[in-house]
């Protein structure tokens, strides 16, 4: 168990350091240079941007840069923006939370309403219910999700004007009572949430119903039935604890598919989110602050699926004893 | 005279046959046809046949795990559907022919044990401490002859004889009036066939069940049984 754990850890820093090679490269490779804004740019004067190129060493050879830089992240400092010299850990430290709470609702909601959504459907395989699950579920597959998102700002944005479209609060925030300030945060995260969970949230619910029927023809399951409990409980605590081990670790892999989509997804919605700051500074070639997201995301995903997998551990008697 | 506990009338049984290409329904394959016969209290009855003659299916159907698609099982008088599931859960039990399969691959055995012994004590609507449970579970493990170091362990994690008496233990836990054995020996190594048929023998003695003993060795249903009957083909032979 410790030895399979520490195997883990080691291939999560080698995955780690990785994937910062490859988002340092492509971002040095790709065209238009942090200078180019910069000099667009009043507020940063010469000295500054003098000082900001040598100390980046911005003309120094890739690999060079990319040691100094790995450096400077093993003692947390990720530098300054290019942009505006606010240090890059705080710029992320704040739009971290907002991401951080848009993720783990959706994931939260993906979870709880598409294993319902599974189950259900599993139960009453080809009634009512699940027919029209399946047909909303394909929907979820087949829709794109920034279309979805824009159709859903237009009808109950727009028309309805039953909910923000944008931000995370309104303008007269501070002064809400302190109930109306949770409402209204509520009221702003519904959309973004909604959609953002939809397609996995389909495919996940997708997957727990075949896997249900699966496990629910499973003599096991009639055997756990023939001692007179209600066919339910046999459901929840036999058939489902076997479908939830796979599901724990396709929740674990959409993580990536979440935050990753969330650059354009929160630009959409204008949230104020990690992911709306990445596509920001990826347009203003701010190489700092894009490797610090770059670098952030990438060790939340990784931690994501490190969770994933000890869950996975723990539901697992058969990977747990070897 | 004595009562007949079960009574099968006319069952008949068929299995839809899938065409490969659309999985569309294309007929029937029929597994069993008017299978008519009673069995009477306390007695064990051997169901003889070939394998693939039916004889699961007419276990499944009599422990109501398949449905028939025409004719009816009496069970005490009353057709077995009839009864609430707690009720039938007493009545009758069916040890599957794989008792590999009935055992959840994720749950270790305690817990499986467990979870039937309470279901026991709540059938019969006594309230117990989990004290009384532990001591029951000992004394089943001690009647099937394991020992309790297999409470630990997980399903895939037990040998072949061990996984039988666990698969009976948690048949006889609910201590049902008619046990359906399902070749109970057919999983097992040679080796350990004598052993468990002793083992089987010295539960009948001491549990006075009805059993129905599917089989297809004469002998062993000779040696069991207290009446046989013959199927082939879906259809009784001879009584
Ligand atoms: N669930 C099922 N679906 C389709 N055919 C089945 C199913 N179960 C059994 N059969 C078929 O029914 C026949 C009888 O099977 P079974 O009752 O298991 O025979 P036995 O136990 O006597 O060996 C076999 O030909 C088998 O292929
Ligand atoms: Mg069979």
């Amino acid at each position: 168990m410790i030895k399979l754990l520490l195997n883990r850890i080691v291939v999560l820093f080698i995955t780690f350091i990785g994937i910062t090679v490859i988002t340092f490269v492509v971002i040095n490779i790709s065209p238009g240079k942090p200078q180019d804004m910069m000099d667009m740019s009043t507020r940063i004067s010469f000295e500054a941007k003098q000082r900001l190129v040598k100390l980046y060493g911005l003309d120094k050879p890739l690999h060079i840069r990319y040691f100094n830089w790995f450096l400077r992240v093993i003692r947390l400092d990720f530098g300054t923006s290019f942009k505006d010299d606010k240090p890059v850990l705080k710029k992320i430290s704040e739009r971290l939370p907002a991401t951080l709470l848009l993720n783990i609702l959706s994931l939260g909601i993906i979870f709880f309403v598409g294993c319902t959504i599974g189950i259900l459907s599993a139960m009453y395989q080809n009634k009512f219910f699940d027919k029209l699950t399946t047909i909303v579920v394909f929907l979820g597959y087949s829709i794109p999700r920034y279309w979805l998102a824009i159709l859903c700002m237009i009808v109950f944005g727009i028309k309805l004007n039953w909910l923000p479209i944008s931000g995370l609060r309104s303008v007269n925030w501070e002064y809400l009572p302190f109930v109306g300030k949770i409402w209204d945060i509520l009221k702003h995260l519904i959309l973004p949430v909604a959609i953002s969970s939809f397609s996995g949230l389909a495919g996940l619910a997708r997957y727990v119903r075949g896997s249900m029927i699966e496990q629910l023809n499973c003599e096991y399951i009639k055997f756990a039935l023939s001692k007179g409990t209600q066919r339910k409980k046999v459901v929840f605590y036999h058939a489902f604890r076997n479908v939830l081990i796979p599901v724990v670790t396709i929740l674990g892999l959409s993580l990536p598919d979440l935050i990753g989509g969330g650059f354009i997804f929160e630009t959409i919605f204008a949230y104020p989110g990690m992911g709306r700051l990445g596509y920001e500074a990826i347009m203003a070639r701010d190489y700092p602050l894009i490797m610090g997201i770059g670098t952030i995301t990438a060790a939340l995903t990784l931690l994501g699926n490190f969770i994933a997998d000890i869950v996975y551990v723990y539901v697992d008697p058969r990977v747990r004893y070897k | 005279m004595k009562n007949n506990i079960l009574e099968v009338r006319n069952v008949t049984k068929s299995y839809p046959v899938y065409s490969q290409l659309l999985h569309t329904k294309i007929t029937k394959k029929i597994v069993l046809k008017n299978i008519t016969f009673s069995l009477e209290e306390n007695t064990a009855l051997g169901v003889l046949g070939p394998s693939g003659c039916g004889k699961t299916t007419l276990a499944k159907i009599i422990a109501r795990i398949e449905q028939p698609d025409s004719g009816e099982v009496l069970f005490e008088g009353r057709n077995i559907f009839s009864y609430p599931n707690k009720t039938f859960a007493c009545m009758v039990q069916l040890l599957f022919q794989n008792p590999y399969s009935m055992l959840n691959p994720k749950l270790n055995i305690g817990f499986l044990i467990k979870e039937r012994v309470r279901q026991y004590f709540k059938l019969n609507n006594t309230k117990v401490e989990d004290s009384t449970v532990n001591k029951k579970i000992s004394e089943l493990l001690e009647t099937v002859k394991l020992s309790p170091d297999v409470l630990k362990m997980y399903p895939y994690q037990l040998s072949g004889g061990q996984r039988q008496r666990v698969a009976i233990l948690l048949v006889l836990c609910l201590y049902p009036k008619l046990l359906i054995l399902d070749e109970p020996l057919s999983a097992l190594d040679v080796s350990l066939q004598a052993q468990m048929l002793n083992f089987f023998a010295e539960l009948k003695q001491q549990f006075k069940f009805s059993y129905i003993f599917i089989t297809h060795d004469e002998n062993l249903a000779e040696y069991f049984c207290d009446q046989i009957i013959k199927i082939e083909n879906g259809e009784i032979l001879t009584k």
